[in-house]
């Protein structure tokens, strides 16, 4: 394998068990930045990985109510062909030429579309061949309660996203709860 | 993956050979997307451009500080709308000040 990275990905002590026995669950849904699959955080040299991964957690248990948030750290990997790097040159000729096209395409039908990432991936692996078993880009997320609370919106990216379609890149093995802690809740 | 020219052309193939209708078909039943009709997403961008243009300036406390393009973001960001800035040919770099 071309790519072997350390990746981190924020959920619930609960869910701990499930994944390291059974694997992840991957989301799916073309409205996914990066289409369907496992999504984790990477060191790219923008937020920290294992931190963002444990704000996700929190974010998300304010949504799921859980009480133990968990951090898991795996191990992925995967041939260069096979991965779609959207900070890389060619990653971005890569979805600029299907939004091109998809925007032609249904200009001529007097259509068009606005979330695109998601589907444009999606697409490229299903109708056009595309493997992408892992996509990677940087966005901004606001991951902590002070960005929320302040609607803070940045185009300059904040970290960085692994997203694994291929659950067979993660070495089952490697996957380990790193972190562990009690959720916080404000009483009101 | 590395982008070339061979991808490109099999990416230009596949889509010159889908028609129009098939492919906002394919979108639709498969990909679950929402497409817009285009007159009505201009419909929109009308709107917004009326409204930019019918904002007071004076409305800004500090307008010397604010740029059409946060202005434009506001409203984009409020209309949900991610592409309406290809409908605003307004001068984007120019605050309001500048304007008036």
């Amino acid at each position: 394998m071309d790519y072997n990275m350390d990746c981190y990905h924020g959920t619930s002590h609960t869910n701990t068990a499930s994944i390291i026995n059974n694997g992840f669950r991957p989301s799916d849904g073309d409205n996914e930045w990066l289409g369907d699959g496992i999504y984790t955080f990477i060191d790219r040299g923008l937020k920290n990985p294992i931190e963002a991964a444990e704000q996700w957690s929190e974010y998300r248990a304010k949504k799921s109510k859980y009480q133990f948030g968990a951090v898991l750290q795996l191990n992925a990997s995967a041939d260069e062909e096979d991965i779609i790097d959207l900070n890389s040159e060619d990653g971005i000729k890569y979805l600029e030429s299907l939004e091109k096209n998809f925007k032609d395409k249904l200009r001529e039908v007097g259509k068009s579309i606005k979330s695109l990432e998601g589907v444009l991936i999606n697409f490229g692996r299903n109708e056009l061949g595309y493997s992408s078993r892992i996509v990677i880009g940087n966005f901004y997320i606001q991951l902590t309660q002070e960005q929320l609370n302040l609607h803070l919106r940045q185009r300059t990216p904040n970290c960085t996203i692994c997203c694994i379609n291929d659950p067979g890149c993660i070495d089952q093995s490697s996957i380990k709860e790193i972190k562990q802690w009690r959720i916080e809740y404000e009483v009101r | 993956m590395k982008f070339d020219d061979n991808v490109q052309k099999h990416i230009d193939e596949y889509f010159n050979n889908i028609s129009g209708e098939d492919f906002a078909r394919l979108l639709s039943d498969k990909y679950h997307v929402a497409l817009s009709d285009v007159v009505s997403d201009d419909i929109e961008g009308e709107k917004i451009i009326n409204t930019i243009e019918n904002f007071s300036l004076d409305s800004f406390s500090v307008a010397d500080d604010i740029s059409y393009s946060e202005v434009i973001s506001e409203i984009i960001d409020n209309c949900g709308e991610r592409d309406v800035t290809d409908k605003l040919d307004v001068q984007s770099d120019m605050t309001p000040a500048e304007a008036a």
